[in-house]
């Protein structure tokens, strides 16, 4: 029998909760105040943990994060039950890496039915499980925006809280392809005086979608951000989001070899051309020489053109790496790069984003 | 179908700058009938979260006891709990209308439905009753500044004070 912790300091509601739990078929613990939920997640290790918001001295979202922080807690799945039932306190919720969000009043079967699908999706559960990637290519033009942004925006679907980063030192194309109108770059962010988690939060921009995006300058910047800025700045934001996708500049140089080192995958886009073949031998010589796992090397072919190019079996070959993925040329893909409009979200079926939402 | 939450009352209270969420026992009050109390200028909160209105989603801090004056307040969301916050005649008052409603206060603006008599008379509205809050039903207040930021409540009260512009709108409904 799975065990729900529940963590309210509203102790009518405590009841009721154990009761349609209980009734639901699930072993019930509870307690009123998030310090003692702690201890008794610690000890109990129950398979769900639903918090409330509003309760004195630590509230849920400092109860949540703690859990995520602990790595005996950060794998069990996480409802935040709460009468603050705003659109902002949603974002909220999802933001401190809560799994969901359930405003009070509730309907009990509404509550009973989400525990469920919960607890269902358990066994895909990946919210501790942070993983950061790293879109990259030594030759420019062979779509690592395009892929960059629509990989993030498939992560941002399946309700993992996902960040896309535009790592370039400008221009970057990410906030084009989004039509976002960023107010805030990331390189406004290491020029500035606080490198703080807090200070990354609020230099974000957020698209329609959802998706948070910290942007690029249009003006490359007069002198490169600290290498330390970027360490803190990728950090900031491995632990507040679950899946971080950094579209890497299209250089060897060291905010690259710097992000590189601090990301769990690296997927190396290619195009079926002799140019962008070199390059990536290249690219791979130099991820060698800098001692980069060769597991975290992903290729992804990106036939970005319609003319067939070289063959990928060749190319594996020539390579000795096999394609992770293989993303078809889709007609569609200039138009919606021309109109900010991704795949992902314009034309969710099409080969394109048919294909990266199958490699997520 | 019936909805389980608390029994104490959650309000959005706003003011220029912050928002603090609280949950009130009413004590056989309603909130209306607290704000519009005249024989005090304050309001006592049991407990408080408040958090700033450009990330009004963060909670700043909490304080077992708080104290507001309901004067330089702009506005009260209620989420939920109609019953709580407004007596039944004033809600059930046959001989009003409701009409379609646009209001600005400080850094918001806030749209919903407003009881008035059928030959509405917003100088009427505006200058007679002692009831410093107006009830907005329905209502969304957005932040004029970042429109995707947006508090919905069965129930909006605004305090007549900190409007600035007020729009009644053509269609009425009985």
């Amino acid at each position: 029998m799975a065990t729900i912790l529940v963590i309210d300091d509203d102790l009518d509601l405590q009841q009721m909760l154990r009761l349609m739990l209980q009734r639901g078929g699930y072993k019930v613990v509870t307690t009123g105040d998030g310090p003692d939920g702690l201890a008794k997640a610690k000890a109990l290790k129950p398979d769900m943990a639903i918090v409330d918001v509003m309760m004195p001295g630590m509230n849920g979202y400092q109860v949540v994060r703690k859990m995520r922080e602990d790595p005996e807690l950060a794998g069990m799945v996480i409802l935040i039950l709460t009468a603050r039932a705003q659109p902002v306190d949603r974002e909220a919720a999802l933001a401190a890496q809560a799994d969901d969000y359930m405003p009070k009043p509730f309907a009990p079967n509404e509550l009973l039915a989400k525990v469920s699908e919960l607890m269902t999706n358990r066994s895909t559960f990946q919210g501790p499980a942070k993983k950061t990637i790293g879109v990259f290519s030594l030759r420019g033009g062979v779509g690592t925006t395009s892929v960059a942004v629509n990989l993030a925006l498939a992560l941002h679907a399946k309700n993992l809280l996902t960040c896309l980063v535009d790592l370039k030192p400008g221009p970057g194309h990410v906030a084009l392809q989004l039509r976002l109108n960023a107010k805030t770059t990331w390189i406004d962010w290491s020029n500035g005086n606080e490198a703080t988690q807090d200070s990354v939060w609020h230099a974000l921009t957020k698209h329609d979608s959802g998706l948070e995006v910290m942007a690029a300058p249009i003006v490359p910047a007069a002198s490169p951000p600290s290498l330390d800025r970027i360490l803190t700045l990728i950090s900031a934001l491995q632990g507040k989001f679950a899946r971080v996708v950094i579209d890497l500049p299209s250089m060897w140089g060291p905010i690259v070899q710097t992000a590189i080192g601090h990301v769990d995958t690296i997927w190396l886009v290619l195009a079926p051309e002799v140019g962008s073949l070199q390059s990536t031998v290249g690219a791979l010589r130099a991820m060698k020489a800098a001692k980069v796992s060769d597991e975290k090397i992903e290729l992804i072919a990106n036939q970005n053109m319609p003319r067939p190019g070289l063959a990928l079996p060749a190319i594996e070959k020539a390579l000795g790496h096999g394609f992770k993925g293989r993303l078809p040329y889709d007609e569609n893909q200039n138009a919606a790069v021309g109109q900010g409009a991704p795949l992902m979200l314009s034309l969710p079926d099409s080969p394109l984003a048919a294909a990266i939402k199958a490699l997520v | 179908m019936t909805q389980v939450g608390s029994r104490r009352l959650t309000a959005d209270i706003f003011a220029d700058s912050h928002r603090l969420s609280t949950q009130m026992a009413l004590r056989g009050r309603v909130l209306s009938d607290l704000l519009n109390d005249t024989s005090t200028l304050y309001l006592e909160l049991d407990i408080a979260y408040v958090s700033r209105i450009d990330h009004p989603g963060e909670i700043l801090a909490d304080y077992a006891l708080s104290i507001v004056r309901k004067d330089r307040l702009s506005f009260v969301v209620v989420a939920s709990g109609l019953e709580m916050a407004l007596k039944q005649n004033q809600t059930m008052y046959i001989h009003r209308r409701q009409w379609p409603v646009f209001v600005t206060v400080p850094y918001f603006e806030i749209t919903g439905q407003i009881e008035a008599p059928a030959n509405s008379d917003l100088r009427a509205l505006m200058a007679t009753g002692v009831e410093r809050f107006i009830p907005v039903y329905n209502a969304t207040a957005t932040l004029s500044i970042n429109q995707s930021v947006k508090f919905s409540g069965e129930l909006i009260l605004i305090n007549k004070t900190s409007i600035e512009v007020l729009c009644i709108g053509d269609k009425s409904s009985q």
